[in-house]
């Protein structure tokens, strides 16, 4: 907690474009290369640079924002905007993280990614509105439906990519094993994701700024 | 006298509402209070003051010093708004754990001690936790002044402390503002809105009556109830006292009404009965007042 009070949200940007990092890395290391495209390569990018916008954009927008219960608390504090801009972007750094989690595990058991371009605007599109619905509910909320956003796109590209595939290849998961892992996939990641986070939110939005 | 807060021209706008120009001194070691209808801008006043919403227009002074509400003014200030003041889901603890945070000198035994005080269970007294949304409105206005008594201010902004409160806990509030007043030896000022104005009366040193945006009668109680008189009688004198009533009103056996106290012997002259209001009173009559000028 005191290397999270200690940092700048700039500073906690670049943690979080360090994990993109790192998670590619790791794919890499995993040895498989078909993920390795330069398609998936310009995804990962587009998807750092929206999330590294949109966790600012959401950032202000929220911290203006008197719908959301506590406004009138964090704007009378000292320093209000730091200390507001930290639990915004928090909060969404788990958020995103969770859903790009879940994203990458469900690329993996995609066979082919031929138009990664296609789902780099759905992802644009998807998480601009996003943040736009979810920018005034509260953070609970935002968790579920930002799961649920982040894990239907590859549960859909899945599913046309095997609706219009003409070959199968032979390493190919069976589209209906791969609705199953999805589907769990999802619904833990729900379940167990949001009381990790309503655990976690609590935490950081009680303990900000100190130290 | 010195003044804990000094607008000039201050005004904040809205759409379809508009606060001010307002100019004023909000009088330092005083308990003031803010007086309006619904809708007065009263909110929107201590809101402005305390840096919550940003003015449109004019300058507003804290403790003869700052011109704007910096990070070391904030500390200064303990505001409280009147509802959702802090997030819904947050227990006592978070609360605490939170103002620790933030602020210097919120000390966290001693609010759970006024917590404890206020009546209202918390983890941190042992008891079950429970968080804002399982609570009542006016627990939930105990906790929030619990947290601002637990700080060491200078200057308390509290939007409708009381509004919540039930009549034995307002006055136990008001105890607790002349104990603040008291101990802060002229140097600590309360200010606050209400609707109960008979309840916290005896915490109001000093008024500001606030009507559609604008302030339209300021004063300490003692000398508003030197300025004002009520005149009150059977309906036979009405007519010939009726040009000194500032405002009226009357049924078929008696009328009462506001008038300047300047005039209280000529109203007697003409047989009519006159009275020192209350707050109350002059509230009541003072925004009608207000209205019947605006045209209402």
């Amino acid at each position: 907690m005191k290397i999270y009070q200690s940092l700048k949200p700039q500073g906690l940007a670049a943690i979080m474009l360090f994990v993109f990092v790192a998670m590619f890395v790791i794919i890499l290391l995993s040895g498989d290369t078909t993920l390795l495209s330069p398609q998936v390569i310009i995804l990962v990018a587009e998807l750092a640079l929206i999330m590294y916008g949109l966790v600012f954009g959401r950032a202000h927008l929220s911290y203006c924002a008197p719908e959301i219960h506590g406004y009138k608390y964090f704007r009378s504090i000292p320093n209000f905007e730091c200390h507001f801009r930290k639990q915004c972007i928090a909060s969404d750094i788990v958020c995103y993280g969770i859903g790009y989690a879940i994203t990458i595990i469900n690329l993996i058991f995609m066979p082919e990614i031929s138009f990664t371009p296609v789902i780099g605007i759905i992802y644009l599109f998807i998480t601009a509105l996003g943040t736009l619905i979810t920018a005034f509910v509260n953070t609970s909320h935002r968790v579920y439906i930002y799961t649920m956003m982040f894990s239907m796109i590859p549960l859909t590209c899945g599913t046309v990519i095997f609706v219009l595939a003409d070959d199968i290849p032979k390493n190919f998961i069976p589209c209906s094993v791969q609705l199953i892992i999805l589907g769990c996939v999802t619904i833990f990641a729900i379940i167990s994701l949001t009381l990790f986070y309503k655990r976690l939110g609590n935490n950081l939005r009680t303990s900000y700024g100190k130290g | 006298m010195k003044a804990a807060i000094t607008a000039k021209g201050l005004t904040k706008e809205y759409k379809t509402f508009k606060l001010g120009e307002l100019d004023f001194e909000i009088p330092m070691g005083f308990s003031t209070a803010l007086i309006g209808a619904n809708g007065a801008g009263k909110t929107t006043l201590i809101d402005t003051l305390c840096g919550i919403i940003e003015k449109t227009n004019g300058e507003v002074t804290y403790f003869g010093e700052a011109t704007d509400t910096t990070a070391e003014i904030k500390e200064r200030i303990g505001y409280c708004a009147a509802q959702s003041f802090y997030p819904a889901d947050w227990t006592a603890k978070n609360i605490a754990v939170s103002c620790e945070a933030a602020f210097k000198t919120f000390n966290r035994e001693k609010f759970a001690t006024i917590c404890d005080e206020m009546g209202v269970e918390s983890e941190l007294s042992g008891k079950k936790k429970k968080n804002l949304m399982q609570m009542s409105d006016g627990n939930k206005m105990r906790i929030y002044l619990a947290s601002v008594f637990a700080r060491d201010t200078d200057l308390l902004v509290l939007d409708e402390p009381g509004s919540n409160l039930d009549p034995l806990m307002r006055d136990r509030l008001c105890d607790r503002f002349r104990q603040y007043i008291d101990e802060g030896d002229g140097e600590k000022t309360i200010i606050f809105s209400t609707h109960n104005i008979s309840d916290m009366e005896y915490a109001a040193d000093y008024v500001i009556f606030m009507s559609a945006g604008k302030i339209v009668e300021q004063g300490f109680v003692e000398d508003l109830k030197e300025k004002y008189i009520i005149v009150r009688d059977d309906i036979a004198t009405y007519e010939s006292v009726k040009g000194l009533l500032l405002t009226k009103s009357k049924n078929a056996t008696v009328y009462s009404g506001l008038a300047l106290a300047e005039n209280k012997e000529k109203a007697e002259s003409l047989g009519a009965g006159t009275e020192i209001p209350t707050l109350q009173q002059l509230s009541i009559e003072i925004l009608k007042l207000a209205e019947m000028n605006e045209g209402k």
